[in-house]
């Protein structure tokens, strides 16, 4: 894969057969997501497990995954720290893939 | 949840169409998986079968990639909490008067703090993350049937209820309560099911009913519920029937 607009036409398709999969990882992601940039923002201990389940429940406010970008988008920038859109978009992809094998690995 | 599987095709502008099965025979729900439904019903309110069926039910359902609600005997937390382990995605509570009725509904098909579902999803948690409540709570359906006179009394009070996410519509139920006869069309009942769809949509509440026939339905699906049955197995087997009987034997 290319990019990670490749990588998440893939999943797209992936995923269209297997819903269950695709609810299991895109939690267990956007908790890695919350642990990644609670990281950025300095973070230590408990206060990193609470803004992870912050964004997941940031993740159930609409379809889409929209409403996860825009938090990690305004906590970041209010915490005044520098990712690009991309670097974020890229992120997010990225751990898709680990989520998704990290699922995978519990079903095995 | 932005990827929990139905909630966003019920929040999407395409009406689902739900298959009613009251035979409680699993090869009954891959046939309506097979027919194109996009979601089950396993009545055990009325329909046959007894937990083991229902059992038999779900794991056809997740077989046939359709998501499944159950409808308990009665609106008892136990039997609430016994079909969500079992695997049904939600409920759908018969017998509902009060917003206290539904109140307690719903804190039987939520976990903490939300509500108060015991801990045991033997079954379910091989479709939810069961690591993340928040997520489980996303994914659960709570819905309680507006049937009786008292639901309409309260149905503003009853929408209002956090944690709740979906109403359903039994005409059938309703019509006796109203006006006392099982007339479906009856100005009364089309009135209260109008405003029970607006009122729902005011709230953010999903909105289902149960049509008899397709007749019925086609203005359901152009006022735009979220979920429609159109007859159950069980009526539409005997449809078939019929027709085939009248046919040949006249």
């Amino acid at each position: 894969m290319n990019s990670f607009d490749d990588r998440e036409k893939a999943y797209e398709k992936k995923f269209a057969h297997d819903a269950e999969l695709k609810f299991k990882a895109t939690a267990r992601r956007n908790k890695l997501l919350g642990i990644w940039a609670a990281g950025l923002m300095g973070m230590t201990g408990d206060k990193v497990d609470d803004y992870a389940k912050g964004v997941v429940l940031a993740d159930l406010e609409e379809p889409g995954e929209e409403d996860v970008f825009r938090k990690i988008r305004g906590d970041l920038d209010e915490a005044k720290i520098e990712q690009s859109d991309h670097q974020i978009r890229r992120n997010m992809a990225e751990l898709m893939d680990e989520a998704v094998q990290q699922i995978e690995n519990e079903r095995e | 949840m932005a990827n929990a599987p139905f909630r966003q095709s019920l929040a999407s502008d395409t009406p689902q169409l739900m298959a009613w099965v009251t035979y409680g025979v699993p090869y009954v729900v891959e046939q309506m998986g097979e027919a194109g439904y996009d979601a089950v019903l396993i009545d055990r309110q009325h329909g046959l079968g007894d937990q083991s069926d229902l059992i038999n039910c779900l794991t056809a359902a997740r077989a046939a990639g359709l998501p499944a609600l159950v409808r308990p005997l009665s609106p008892d937390a136990g039997l609430i909490g016994s079909a969500l382990d079992a695997g049904a995605q939600g409920v759908v509570v018969p017998l509902i008067e009060t917003a206290d009725d539904a109140e307690a509904c719903v804190r039987a098909v939520k976990y903490a703090p939300k509500g108060m579902r015991s801990w045991g999803p033997y079954r379910s948690q091989l479709m939810t993350p069961h690591d993340d409540l928040d997520v489980v709570n996303a994914w659960t359906i709570a819905c309680v049937q507006i049937e009786t006179k008292g639901a309409v009394d309260n149905l503003e009070e009853i929408l209002s209820l956090d944690g709740l996410d979906m109403v359903l519509v039994g005409p059938n139920d309703l019509a006796t309560a109203l006006t006392g006869k099982r007339d479906i069309r009856a100005s009364e009942v089309i009135e209260a099911c109008d405003l029970i769809l607006k009122k729902a949509r005011e709230r953010n509440v999903f909105a289902a009913i149960f049509a008899n026939d397709i007749d019925y339905a086609k203005p359901l699906f152009e006022a735009g519920w979220d979920l429609i049955t159109v007859g159950a197995d069980m009526s539409l087997l005997a449809g078939a029937a019929g027709e085939v009987v009248r046919t040949f034997k006249g």
